[in-house]
């Protein structure tokens, strides 16, 4: 029993090492991320002809910048910002004049909500139509699922947001065209985000099922007379969730990056937005902590997938990976 | 070992629990449900979608037209325009210039903020003084560089102070939204930016980042209650998802209409369109520091070869107009006798042959990309039009920063276009920032135009300086020191039950939106 106890807390030390590298490699990542992003923006030209009417003259601009503390020279705003960034204050916001990080963090909830319910429409129509085209490959079903899936990935999020609008707000009238924030009016933005991803979903479930399908394991199941659903959800499936599990871990943190052209199309006030009305208007302060925040939730929601392979496969342990 | 035997017990139930909760997520609603005046049956409401939200509720940190469409339904300013741009009293009873470089304004007595603090002469100085203090990073105090000084003369009677005279400054004022001295100290900038309260037509309610503000009718405004019950700023971006939301009814009002998407609202018997000339124009510029915009006959070559008429009535629909001049006919004291020179391309052969370039030259021509509609497609029929007379233009769309930092540097092109607006609706900032010597996007240096643009300062008197800019303009003309290309035309849309119509400095004030009957 004491060496089973003692065996268990090696087990957890390693992975507490485990996570507690992963999440320095992720603020080396991030710091990398923001230093490149705060040096490039400042290359695309002055915030302040964005921030005031084109004819104010040249002194009351000068006031203005010296005001943001923009005349100082990039290597000394750069100190500022990092001094700021360890105390988790990443400056105000040039146009709101609210603090930045604030800003980006009270949207989060929000592109939550609409990546959430983006995934859960991407994975109930993509899991199990690429898990049907597998089982059923090289039929009529396996190809329309694929020609579908095919159209899913070509159509523009934009394209199919205008259309679902235009079918469903202006000529049926059965939804919203504009978010107000109520389940009802989240239906098209979340078919719109969830439509790409399904696709994407799809082509990678049945790839990868079609692998796991040609596996000794599985022959084995049905000989053991094994009903097929039972093979197939139990065996299979679990063993091909690995790589699906990546596609959805990397699909989740794209969306929680913003759905930038869902958020405008159905006027849905998330992260995304923020962002580009951040970058439009070389608003620095709130450009640079979205994508510390960004950033972090990749890096978390990535970390989330490799812990969750531990989960799938038992071959796969932290302690094998640390070893390597 | 150690994840996979917790996952056997766990992996389940936490699935689900992770399930249920991103399930709860989503179907809660995003925010509560506004409730007060308009919560009544029967209670009035007119949503107004823009393409932005507002980026703070505090009057003197915003300078761009939503976030002060919004603004302006909360505060209210000393003088206002009036739909016909002329300048009304509005918390200021009256005004008169005592010297050179003072004016005195008396102030209504029967006003109050929306938290029942008194509005008076205090108010007014605290809200200047605040606009000019650095530490407010007020973005509206360029408009205030002229002011020196706001003095209490008594309880409603303010002085204020000038560097010189200035005749923009009643025009300046109309940008002043008063705030209240008492409420801003006892609760702290960050707060009054998000819980915002003026002396204006509507009460703030209620405010959802990026998505709405709504605002309540204010039953003590001293205009008169508000038409409508309760206003909906909301913030949609795209334009076509607003034109939706006009057809479905989700939308009253839409602002800015780009002159192809108005087809289906025509036909639709819900959605009046409405259109109104505004400020916004489009010129052709010259860099008159680099060859070969520095040689005047080049200019008038380009003057003479360039035809307007086709962008108005094919590109834009017949939504604009031709311009005469580099500036829009609604701004009060822009003068209306000056003609442009007319479209000539013998003539412009000519003046390219005197040049010294008789068979044509290659030029670059930088242009805007989405700055002002249609901006880069004007910019292309002009370059069809230039090549006809030979020359042969490579153009250069740039990125709105970067073209004014190109601009202001005086890096552009020989050639551009480039949009205008016009903020205090007057001739000489707008005048004096593209063609003054000094100006801040001036690429233009002439020193008679600037003796007349020193001489237009000199009254305050409106036909006095419009004599003044006829010869200016005329003057800017003869040398081609910039070209008028075309007057937008402002096009909305509002549903039939709303009566509102746009005006021509492109806001929106809530206080002139009614119900028909």
């Amino acid at each position: 029993m004491a060496v089973a106890s003692r065996q268990r807390g090696r087990e957890g030390h390693r992975v507490f090492r485990y996570i507690a590298k992963r999440i320095l490699f992720a603020a080396l990542t991030i710091l990398g991320v923001v230093t490149i992003v705060f040096i490039l923006q400042r290359t695309t030209g002055d915030p302040i002809a964005t921030l005031l009417p084109p004819d104010v003259p040249l002194e009351e601009q000068a006031k203005l910048r010296t005001a943001l503390g923009l005349d100082q020279p990039i290597h000394v705003q750069y100190g500022k910002f990092l001094a700021g960034l360890v105390r988790g204050d990443l400056g105000y916001s040039y146009r709101q004049g609210a603090p930045a990080l604030g800003l980006v963090l009270e949207r989060v909830p929000s592109t939550f909500k609409l990546a959430s319910a983006g995934m859960l429409v991407a994975m109930a129509i993509g899991m199990p139509a690429g898990v049907l085209a597998a089982v059923y490959r090289g039929t009529v079903g396996d190809r329309i699922v694929m020609s579908l899936a095919l159209v899913g990935q070509a159509m523009p999020v934009y394209w199919t947001g205008i259309l679902l609008i235009l079918v469903f707000s202006v000529r049926l009238r059965w939804l919203p065209a504009i978010s107000n924030g109520g389940f009802v009016s989240m239906i098209m933005p979340a078919l719109a985000v969830g439509a790409y991803s399904a696709a994407r979903i799809a082509r990678m479930t049945r790839s990868s099922m079609l692998e796991v399908l040609r596996m000794d394991y599985v022959r084995t199941a049905r000989s053991k007379g094994l009903r097929n659903s039972a093979v197939i959800t139990e065996h299979a499936l679990r063993n091909a969730l690995i790589p699906i599990v990546t596609v959805l871990g990397m699909e989740f943190g794209s969306l929680m990056g913003g759905s930038v052209i869902v958020e405008s199309v159905f006027a849905w006030p998330g992260v995304g937005r923020l962002a580009v009305n951040a970058i439009m208007g070389r608003d620095y302060p709130v450009v640079q902590a979205v994508v510390v925040v960004v950033s972090a939730i990749f890096v978390l929601i990535n970390l989330g997938v490799d812990l969750t392979y531990g989960l799938l496969d038992p071959r796969i342990s932290i302690a094998n990976t640390t070893r390597r | 070992m150690y994840l996979h035997k917790f996952a056997d017990k766990m992996q389940k139930s936490t699935m689900m629990l992770v399930l249920a909760c991103v399930l709860s997520m989503c179907l809660c609603p995003m925010t509560n449900t506004v409730l007060g005046a308009s919560g009544r049956a029967g209670a009035s409401e007119v949503v107004v979608a823009q393409g932005a939200d507002a980026v703070t509720l505090d009057p003197q940190k915003q300078s761009d037209t939503d976030t002060g469409n919004v603004c302006n339904s909360i505060y209210d300013p000393l003088l206002l325009r009036d739909q016909d741009m002329s300048i009304k009293p509005a918390l200021a009873t009256d005004w008169k210039r005592t010297s050179t470089t003072e004016w005195v304004l008396n102030l209504r007595r029967d006003v109050k903020f929306h938290n029942g603090e008194p509005f008076n002469a205090d108010a007014v100085k605290f809200t200047f003084d605040r606009v000019k203090d650095p530490a407010t990073r007020a973005l509206i105090a360029p408009l205030f560089s002229t002011i020196l000084k706001c003095e209490v003369v008594g309880p409603y009677t303010v002085r204020f102070v000038t560097d010189g005279l200035d005749p923009v400054f009643l025009g300046r004022l109309t940008n002043l939204l008063i705030v209240p001295p008492k409420y801003i100290k006892e609760k702290g900038d960050d707060y009054f930016a998000r819980h915002p309260v003026g002396t204006g037509p509507y009460l703030f309610v209620q405010w959802v980042r990026d998505d709405r503000v709504v605002v309540e009718a204010n039953d003590q405004y001293f205009r008169g209650r508000p038409a409508v019950d309760r206003i909906v700023w909301k913030a949609v971006p795209e334009m076509a998802t607003r034109i939706a939301g006009l057809q479905t009814g989700e939308i009253d009002i839409v602002q800015s209409i780009p002159s192809d998407q108005i087809g289906a609202l025509k036909t639709s018997r819900s959605v009046k369109v409405v259109t109104s000339p505004c400020a916004q124009i489009q010129m052709l510029n010259f860099n008159t520091f680099v060859a070969p915009a520095d040689n005047k006959y080049f200019r008038l070559a380009v003057a003479h070869a360039i035809d307007p008429r086709p962008i108005v009535d094919g590109l834009l629909g017949g939504y604009a107009s031709v311009l005469s001049i580099p500036i829009a006919d609604v701004i009060p004291n822009a003068p209306k006798s000056v003609k442009r020179l007319p479209y000539d391309p013998a003539k412009a052969k000519e003046y390219l042959a005197k040049a010294g370039y008789p068979s044509g030259l290659s030029v670059e021509m930088n242009c805007q990309n989405g700055k002002y509609p249609m901006d880069k497609e004007i910019a292309q029929i002009l370059a069809q039009q230039l090549s006809q007379v030979g020359i042969k233009v490579t153009l250069m769309p740039l990125e709105f920063g970067q073209f004014q930092t190109q601009m202001r540097a005086r890096k552009i092109a020989p050639l551009y276009t480039t949009g205008g607006n016009n903020v205090l609706l007057d001739t000489d900032p707008q005048f004096n920032a593209f063609y003054g010597s000094g100006g801040a996007l001036s690429t233009y240096s002439n020193k008679a135009l600037d003796d007349l643009i020193d001489q237009g300062r000199t009254s305050t008197e409106t036909k006095d300086r419009v004599a003044v800019y006829e010869k200016a303009f005329a003057l800017l003309r003869d040398d081609a020191g910039g070209i008028g290309i075309i007057q937008y035309t402002l096009i909305s849309a509002s549903s039939t039950k709303v009566s509102w119509a746009p005006r021509p400095d492109g806001r929106i004030r809530a206080y002139d939106i009614g119900l028909r009957k």
